[in-house]
């Protein structure tokens, strides 16, 4: 019980510390987030060897109290926060001028780490909740710490896109909250076990149909993502890549869950995420095809690669399909903060981030290159990158029910995302004739380790795959 | 004859609503918010739940407004924009639309909730003999305590903004000897719903949003600085509540066992205890939302 102690309240704590002492907010960061990943670790230990469990806060047990619940996809959740944070904020640690301007800097810097944090302490909440009211309370805290995070640069269109953000947010909080109430209205109380109850009324799928209404919003899914791409875009590298590889996923979590909960009843929920993320793949991809800027093609792409995740999600049925979706949200995760991070440290090196101006002549391909390139490689889903075990899962999955539109479906989808990402990788890594000979190389920073970290974790995880499902096997359906 | 009321109360704020919307000058929807909000809580009141319509007499009418306020100065005049008649009426259509399938889901609900019985049966183990406190700082104290953190994010947010600091003009002469006495009857008010709440309506909310008015009062009768020191010890003592619940949780895992789980026999000095400190940290975090945090001017 000591790791979920950690979990709940060391990010909180250290979020105070490091608003209060402006000085020591990178050590207190670093500190924390390097604790939080090792409670992580043991919380995930002690589910492998003792199962899954739920404990009621404050020993008052539900539905009067809230549960808490430890089981094998929280705490792949956990996992995956806890390590892609520490990737991020080793590159938050560095000297990159994380996009600001001098005099903007000290209060970007200053800023980063309380409201990291306090994101951080919100995701941890979330994933262990059993309850749909405090999930909403999660949520706001997320809501609102995201929106800092996107306005942390302080330019002119940071401070638009975030302002859009919080309205978007605000809307979806809304709907989610209006949900929860009429949930309450129709079955009396707000865990997350009445969600058969709601599958089985009309009362109860108006209410589900709010909360994932609200859920689409804040999870980017499309048509409801118009204010992401600008978001995610204008933030500053770390930052992005927090709300692109992270934020996102909480909507995308609570979703499956919803859907795992409601079991075979759910079914027209998971009609419509598919049809969404169907749609999703395609508008992602299309406008990543053509977005002139490195950092809007890569927004674009996380609207593509929630679209897939959103399809997985929607054509697992009842089955064991919905754990390559998780697959696919784990090695997004790892590959979209590292190509964030990279894209960040590509357009410091040249000072624009301007696709058609990629490829120069004074200046050779460096680890952010490199990175960026292995990035991709998961995120199209070629071997042995986690992002080729979540589809390969998927599609013989899919080739067995025979349901070949969905097969074509997300293989044009695969076959858009390579053809974008090669926009960049075509261009970044040339090498050869196109650099002159005396071209200069780009000096290493910290954050060049942090995407290569991320991006072999991306890698990896395709090799180590089986702790995933192993951890995945217990999580009670 | 109480029906009457209601539907002149429901009248009330659906045209206070509408005004708030339809208006062009700033201020003058301001004010409507502001009459809506209090019209809420009356209807709070009607619905039988007296604690909610204390909140939202102090927070959402009365320092909602001094916020919106403060910053409809900033904006200047509403420009006018026009929207065609397209768009109203698919909005007015899907609205509608929304609204009756709203309407329809509450109305043939069962209504019966789990939580009342179960309250009432547990209420004597909770420490207080208020349920709304029992609820809020027993049962389900961890969602209070996201909540708190929410409200510290918001002040971090300000910070990280850069609001510039608000500057105020001089008042008249009549501010002073008001402020002696609004600002002393404010904190007793304030320390009496705090200690009411654990038997009656009351709470850290209500008492910390009277207590921020009376900080209001304070500031803007040029009695307390607003830079250096005392906006620094704000800062403190904003951001304490959230770091006093944490650790109050945490102490109370160490002591029995159980994170959040009080101790029994003295839960109530527990519970008085953590909403004093909010009180405090409410109070302030209020304040300093309304008076803006930059050191710096922006750019």
């Amino acid at each position: 019980m000591t790791e979920t102690l950690v979990l709940l309240s060391l990010p909180f704590l250290a979020a105070l510390a490091a608003a209060l002492h402006a000085r020591l907010s990178a050590p207190i960061g670093i500190g924390a987030t390097a604790l939080n990943a090792a409670a992580a670790v043991l919380i995930a230990g002690g589910v492998l060897r003792e199962g899954p469990a739920t404990t009621a806060i404050g020993g008052w047990s539900s539905p009067l109290g809230i549960p808490l619940v430890v089981d094998g996809l929280a705490v792949v959740m956990l996992l995956m926060t806890a390590f892609v944070g520490l990737g991020v904020a080793v590159h938050a640690m560095g000297r990159s001028p994380m996009d600001a301007g001098p005099a903007r800097l000290a209060q970007t810097r200053r800023w980063f780490w309380p409201l990291w944090l306090m994101t951080l302490g919100a995701m941890n909440a979330l994933f262990l909740s059993g309850d749909l009211f405090n999930l909403y309370v999660a949520f706001e805290i997320l809501g609102l710490t995201a929106v800092g995070l996107t306005a942390l640069s302080g330019s002119r269109s940071a401070t638009a896109a975030a302002f859009d953000y919080l309205i978007a947010g605000l809307v979806g909080s809304l709907m989610v909250l209006l949900g929860i109430a009429i949930a309450y209205a129709a079955v009396g109380q707000v865990d997350l076990d009445i969600i058969p109850s709601l599958v089985a009324t009309m009362q109860g799928r108006i209410a589900l149909a709010l909360i994932v209404a609200g859920l689409a919003i804040k999870g980017a899914l499309f048509p409801l993502h118009f204010w992401m791409p600008a978001a995610h875009s204008s933030a500053v590298p770390s930052a992005s890549a927090l709300l692109s590889a992270l934020v996102v996923k909480t909507a995308l979590y609570v979703l499956l869950r919803v859907s795992l909960e409601g079991g075979a009843d759910a079914a027209p929920l998971r009609a419509l995420l598919g049809a969404a993320g169907a749609g999703a793949m395609f508008w992602g991809g299309w406008n990543a095809l053509r977005a002139e800027r490195l950092k809007l093609l890569v927004a674009h792409s996380t609207v593509a690669q929630i679209g897939l995740i959103a399809v997985a999600i929607g054509v697992a049925g009842d089955g064991m399909l919905w754990k390559a979706a998780v697959l696919l949200i784990l090695s997004h995760a790892l590959a979209k903060a590292a190509m964030f991070l990279a894209a960040g440290r590509i357009a410091e090196e040249l000072g624009h981030d301007r696709i058609s101006g990629l490829n120069r002549e004074d200046l050779r391909p460096g680890a952010a290159e490199f990175a960026f390139a292995i990035a991709a490689i998961s995120l199209v889903g070629l071997p042995p990158t986690a992002g080729f075990i979540g589809k390969w899962i998927l599609m013989e999955g899919l080739i067995d029910d025979g349901a070949w539109l969905w097969v074509g479906l997300i293989l044009i989808g695969t076959v858009l995302s390579a053809a974008y990402l090669a926009r960049v990788v075509s261009r970044c890594l040339r090498g050869g004739p196109h650099v002159a000979p005396g071209a200069r190389r780009p000096e290493w920073r910290s954050g060049d380790a942090a995407a290569l970290g991320l991006a072999t974790g991306a890698l990896a995880l395709g090799l180590a795959s089986s702790i995933p499902v192993a951890l995945l096997e217990l999580t009670p359906a | 004859m109480t029906a009457v009321f209601d539907i002149l109360l429901a009248i009330g704020i659906l045209g206070c609503a509408a005004a708030a919307l339809a208006v062009r000058e700033r201020t003058a929807a301001i004010a409507a918010f502001m009459v809506a909000g209090l019209l809420v809580a009356l209807s709070w009141v009607r619905l039988g739940a007296p604690d909610v319509a204390l909140a939202e007499a102090a927070i959402g009418a009365g320092l909602t407004g001094a916020l919106l306020l403060r910053s409809a100065r900033r904006l200047g005049p509403v420009r006018p924009r026009s929207v065609g008649w397209p768009v109203l009426g698919s909005a007015a259509i899907l609205s509608a639309a929304l609204a009756a399938t709203l309407a329809w889901a509450v109305a043939s609900s069962r209504g019966i909730s789990s939580y009342q019985s179960l309250v009432a049966e547990r209420l004597s183990e909770s420490g207080v003999t208020n349920p709304v406190t029992a609820v809020l700082l027993n049962f389900r104290a961890w969602d209070t305590l996201l909540e708190i953190a929410v409200l510290s994010v918001a002040l971090m947010l300000v910070a990280s903004v850069g609001t510039a600091r608000i500057r105020f003009d001089r008042l008249g002469e009549m501010m002073l000897p008001c402020a002696r006495i609004v600002v002393p009857l404010l904190v007793l008010v304030s320390g009496h719903l705090l200690w009411l709440g654990s038997s009656d309506p009351g709470g850290a909310f209500q008492a910390g949003a009277v207590l921020a008015g009376a900080g209001l009062v304070l500031v803007m009768s040029g009695h307390v600085p607003t830079a250096g020191r005392a906006v620094d010890i704000a800062r403190v003592v904003g951001l304490s509540g959230l770091a006093i619940f944490v650790i109050a949780a945490s102490a109370a895992q160490v002591l029995t066992g159980g994170f959040l789980q009080f101790p029994p026999d003295v839960a109530k000095a527990w519970i008085i205890a953590i909403e004093a400190g909010l009180t405090l940290s409410i109070a302030a975090t209020l304040v300093l939302l309304f008076l803006g945090l930059s050191r710096h001017s922006r750019s």
